[in-house]
């Protein structure tokens, strides 16, 4: 059963974690944060720049490792044909090893970040 | 000794990621192999200027050397591909590929190469770009080279591509979230293949570019692929006879 992390955000300024156990047999990892656009004027707005890495950890949260990530500042973004880009995204392989947690680490600067955040590991 | 991929192959790794302006990742594998070389392949899109700014290793503690950054601006967006390598790389760390400003879309191949002239291991690389179905590029490579090639190409808006046959894919992504849709790919092809490194696309009206370079093997090539035995041949004395009176 793939793991599924999707809930509204709001983070001041600083660094916040958060753990969870990832079931065995899933190898793909989507890593999604939403942006600002004209139905969500509240996410991700300009000022704010965020950081946003996965760490795993094979042996219970002893060590961590980073996965990968994201960063950049917030505000709308268009497409090439205008239309909005709804959030920002990253996907890749994660080691299908039994045992394993992931760390989320988000760096927030320049205000306040309210935003949906999406985990997703298949 | 030919250029490769290490571990039979299996040293790739792809990302694909999106409206952002840096991405960080760790391959799920640690370089293997002798005069080891890890080559970044970056394809993105984006409707602002700029190219891309760096990609290091390791909390920026190893830095990548650019082989090739270009962009195309066909109609004010901009294909943009970057290659990118790292000499003999430490055995861990995260690769962060940093941009000027957030990217609408982006593909990131990785590959760890073995075998990889650790002084002059590039050829000048080369961009072609265009438009319409096939993409391709043609590079000159000696027999023990490995070339390497990136694709970006945008209004991808049905289906997937088809790398040439003798390419072996490092990283495809096809995406069609916005009208525009973007393609990024990334491959690799043996020297004693032929020089060119093509993409089919499924639909034509396309604006494409691509980038190519060729990594040099750490033993040069010597005209003859691997080293001939002679051990079987007749001595010269025997084939040269006196001339006659």
């Amino acid at each position: 059963m793939a793991l599924a992390i999707d809930q509204v955000v709001v983070m001041p300024e600083g660094v916040r974690e958060a753990e969870a156990n990832v079931p065995d047999n899933l190898s793909t990892l989507t890593l999604r944060l939403y942006r600002q656009t004209a139905t969500t004027p509240t996410y991700w707005t300009a000022e704010v720049t965020v950081r946003l890495r996965i760490y795993i950890s094979t042996d219970n949260g002893q060590s961590w490792t980073v996965w990968g990530g994201f960063g950049g500042p917030g505000g709308p973004m268009l497409r090439e044909d205008l239309s909005e880009i709804p959030f920002a995204y990253m996907s890749a392989g994660f080691p299908d090893v039994p045992g394993r947690r992931i760390k989320a680490e988000a760096t927030v600067t320049g205000g306040t970040l309210t935003s949906r955040l999406v985990v997703e590991v298949t | 000794m030919a250029v490769t991929v290490g571990n039979s192959g299996a040293e790739v790794y792809e990302v694909s990621a999106g409206g952002v302006a840096s991405v960080e990742f760790t391959p799920g594998w640690s370089p293997t192999g002798t005069d080891k070389c890890l080559v970044v392949g970056v394809s993105d899109m984006n409707g602002t200027a700029g190219y891309i700014t760096s990609v290091t290793r390791n909390s920026g503690g190893e830095t990548f050397v650019e082989a090739l950054d270009v962009i195309y601006q066909p109609e004010g967006y901009e294909p943009n591909v970057g290659i990118y390598h790292l000499l003999n790389p430490g055995s861990s760390g995260s690769i962060v590929v940093t941009f000027p400003n957030a990217r609408e879309g982006i593909g990131i191949g990785a590959a760890n190469l073995n075998g990889v002239h650790q002084t002059t291991p590039t050829s000048t690389a080369t961009s072609q770009t265009g438009q319409n179905s096939p993409a391709s590029i043609t590079h000159t490579a000696d027999n023990d080279d490995l070339l390497v090639c990136v694709l970006a190409a945008q209004n991808m808006t049905t289906g997937t591509i088809t790398a040439g046959a003798d390419q072996a894919v490092v990283m495809s992504y096809s995406y069609t979230e916005s009208a525009a849709g973007w393609t990024h790919a990334m491959s690799t092809q043996p020297g004693t293949a032929d020089d060119v490194l093509s993409y089919t696309f499924p639909e034509s009206g396309d604006y494409w570019q691509m980038g190519a370079v060729a990594f040099k093997p750490s033993a040069p090539y010597d005209g003859y692929g691997t080293p001939r035995d002679h051990s079987g041949c007749k001595p010269w004395s025997s084939i040269w006879r006196p001339a006659r009176a």
